[in-house]
């Protein structure tokens, strides 16, 4: 039989290969007289002790995050009195599965289009449960799904207390036709392990063998015994990979030779990052506020985005956390503050001079950030900075908002301020800033010093390379002026997961990166093994 | 028996969403008084002990939440409600996971 490729998207890294199955996630449909026959009030009741029996089995060995989502979902079917709606609605004639539906639509209206992540999310929830009473009321009992030794799963959608119910220690890896990569389910899946494709479309295929490929986003049945054996291979390393990984993620970074290096994460959505990852890191080392801005109905206000700070640093607790102020233009516009016809936006209104040009915009967020700075060990990172003038004008914004907040009687903090270095301006004049720390943004430093577009294709794709002659000599003046002007530094591009790459800026002196929450334990494991100037590996190795 | 009210600022920091909401309406259900639940003045006020209903307030950190009680144990009720508010929603077991500041 022909070997059959298809592909989606990657939502979680890592390779599976084991038996093929494929998961009905629609409810049976029950037959046509069931639902008239019995007493649809009794069925519902029914039902719904089943769930909860079902939601308590489940929540034993989870993470916080997912017992959280667990315990929402049975606090609903513990209340007695918004049931009775649905119990009403069945005693006035409805099917029980009508009037289930109609019900979890109406609460979760509200919810689906809220600018506010977290009440977004119930929806998410709701739906989750919705789903699993449906499967109840139709008898479909294949919730106990018995998994073969490392099943590829392909499903249409899956909810996290489905994924929940599924035997970890037999799951492969799980192929969705929908599905998103930002999904609760996503998080779980990442968190655990699993590797996750979604956004396959319609796979119209079957086999008994499939392979998952969690970092390119494929999904292969029936592999030829040469695909076959070249994964194999791959899933052997990976495995011996992350158990060592593993073993040194909760331990301080520190090289063969002894010496310390921090390690701090990247933090795209609060919600998406597990007190796990927390745990393992330094702090974090690069904290992306676009999330509060994109997406939304409206742009947050100082109270919306002093509570979403106030919220991460109380997680962080003792560790630091470095909050880039807004990072639009570029590849990131923000309809509202963004230009939208800029003919060359990388060399445009982005970063600090966009956030200079909008002084409420950026008041706004100042103000929200001297009043977080009081509850923890908050930190200010400026992005796109070419000249000193811009750290200047930043920092007498962030005096007049104190004395502002001040004379209102509001607590603050000034917290440290500093920049990232992305532009070549900022990094060949880098020692002449009056800043507390700085941070290397290598993805645009390399775009910039290459004058190679970050995301270019083709011929010029090559060129955008942080290995490139000349992207490692800035780096290296980088280093040299931040430790002759008594500048902490740290890195926080995607350069950090990379090995070569990685031994590269350790050799050169660097002693603290940010990266991923996905790869701290590999680039733990990597500082771990690396020896100093006796280190010098062919490149190539990325974090899986 | 007449009820008997307090008030007390929501500051936690994402306001009420699912976690401290379930802890709320768990605490509450641990009392035999009717308790209801509104977000400021203007709101209008749904049973504390119901889960839907205290989600569907859609409470933001700022909101002064009023709390009124009615029958047995209604005083103690409030005053529970009323720490575990300000304690942040900290206050019970079962969140453990993110005092570890190893």
């Amino acid at each position: 039989m022909a070997e059959l490729r298809f592909s989606g998207r990657p939502a979680s890294p890592g390779v599976a290969i084991g038996p093929f199955l494929r998961l009905s996630t629609a409810p049976k449909t029950p037959t046509a007289g069931r639902d008239a026959e019995g007493d649809g009030a009794e069925q519902f009741r029914r039902a719904v002790a089943r769930a909860m029996r079902e939601l308590e089995n489940l929540t034993g060995d989870v993470e916080e995050e997912a017992a959280a989502i667990l315990a929402f979902q049975l606090e609903i079917l513990n209340d007695a009195s918004a049931l009775e709606e649905v119990t009403r609605a069945i005693e006035s004639g409805q099917s029980a599965i009508a009037a289930w539906r109609a019900w979890i639509e109406r609460q979760r209206a509200p919810f689906l289009a809220d600018p506010d992540p977290y009440f977004r999310a119930r929806a998410e929830d709701l739906a989750d449960l919705g789903e699993r009473i449906l499967r109840a009321l139709a008898d479909d009992r294949d919730s106990g799904l018995r998994l073969a030794e490392n099943t590829v799963l392909l499903a249409t959608d899956l909810s996290p207390s489905r994924f929940l119910s599924l035997d970890r220690r037999r799951l492969g890896g799980i192929a969705l036709e929908a599905g998103s990569a930002n999904s609760h389910m996503a998080m779980l899946a990442r968190a655990r392990d699993v590797p996750l494709v979604v956004g396959l479309g319609s796979v119209d295929g079957t086999g008994d063998v499939a392979i998952l490929d969690g970092g390119a986003g494929l999904l292969l049945l029936d592999p030829t015994p040469d695909t076959r054996k070249a994964y194999e291979r791959r899933l052997q390393e990976q495995e011996a990979f992350r158990r060592r990984a593993r073993a040194v993620y909760f331990e301080p970074a520190r090289t063969a030779g002894g010496e310390r290096v921090q390690v701090m994460v990247n933090v795209d959505d609060p919600d998406a990052l597990f007190a796990e990852a927390i745990r393992a890191s330094d702090g974090a080392g690069l904290v992306r506020t676009e999330f509060l801005f994109v997406g939304r109905a409206q742009l947050p206000d100082e109270e919306q985005q002093y509570a979403a700070y106030r919220s991460l640093l109380a997680r962080f607790g003792e560790r630091p956390v470095r909050i880039r102020t807004l990072d639009a233009g570029g590849d990131k516009p923000v309809p509202g503050i963004t230009l939208d016809d800029e003919r060359n936006p990388f060399l445009g209104l982005r970063g600090i001079r966009l956030c200079l040009a909008r002084p409420q915009l950026f008041r706004t967020q100042l103000r929200a950030l001297l009043r977080a700075a009081a509850h923890g060990r908050l930190e200010i990172m400026l992005p796109m900075v070419s000249r000193i003038e811009e750290v200047e004008e930043t920092r007498s914004i962030l005096r007049e908002c104190r004395d502002e907040l001040a004379r209102s009687g509001i607590e603050t903090v000034m917290p440290p301020l500093g920049i990232m270095v992305e532009t070549p301006a900022a990094a060949l004049t880098l020692d002449r800033f009056r800043i507390d720390f700085a941070s290397i943004g290598s993805n645009d430093l390399t775009q910039y010093v290459m004058a190679a577009a970050r995301d270019a294709t083709g011929e010029v794709a090559d060129l955008a390379d942080p290995g490139e002659p000349a992207v490692r000599a800035l780096l290296a003046t980088i280093v040299e002026r931040a430790r002759a002007a008594g500048i902490p530094l740290s890195l926080c591009g995607d350069m950090a997961a990379d090995r070569s790459h990685l031994y590269a800026l350790l050799r050169m002196g660097l002693r603290s990166v940010s990266v991923a929450p996905a790869v701290v334990a590999a680039v733990k494991l990597w500082i771990r093994e690396y020896d100093g100037e006796k280190d010098e590996r062919p490149p190539g190795q990325r974090a899986t | 028996m007449s009820a008997t009210r307090i008030a007390v600022p929501l500051n936690h920091p994402v306001g009420l969403h699912a976690r401290p909401a379930v802890k709320l309406t768990r605490l509450a259900k641990r009392f035999p008084a009717n308790i209801r639940l509104r977000g400021g003045p203007d709101g209008s006020w749904v049973d504390a002990k119901s889960i839907v209903k205290v989600m569907g307030l859609k409470l933001r950190t700022g909101t002064l939440l009023e709390f009124e009680a009615e029958g047995d144990g209604a005083e103690e009720a409030l005053a529970a409600l009323r720490r575990l508010v300000e304690s942040d929603f900290e206050g019970e077991p079962s969140d453990g996971g993110e005092s570890d500041r190893g």
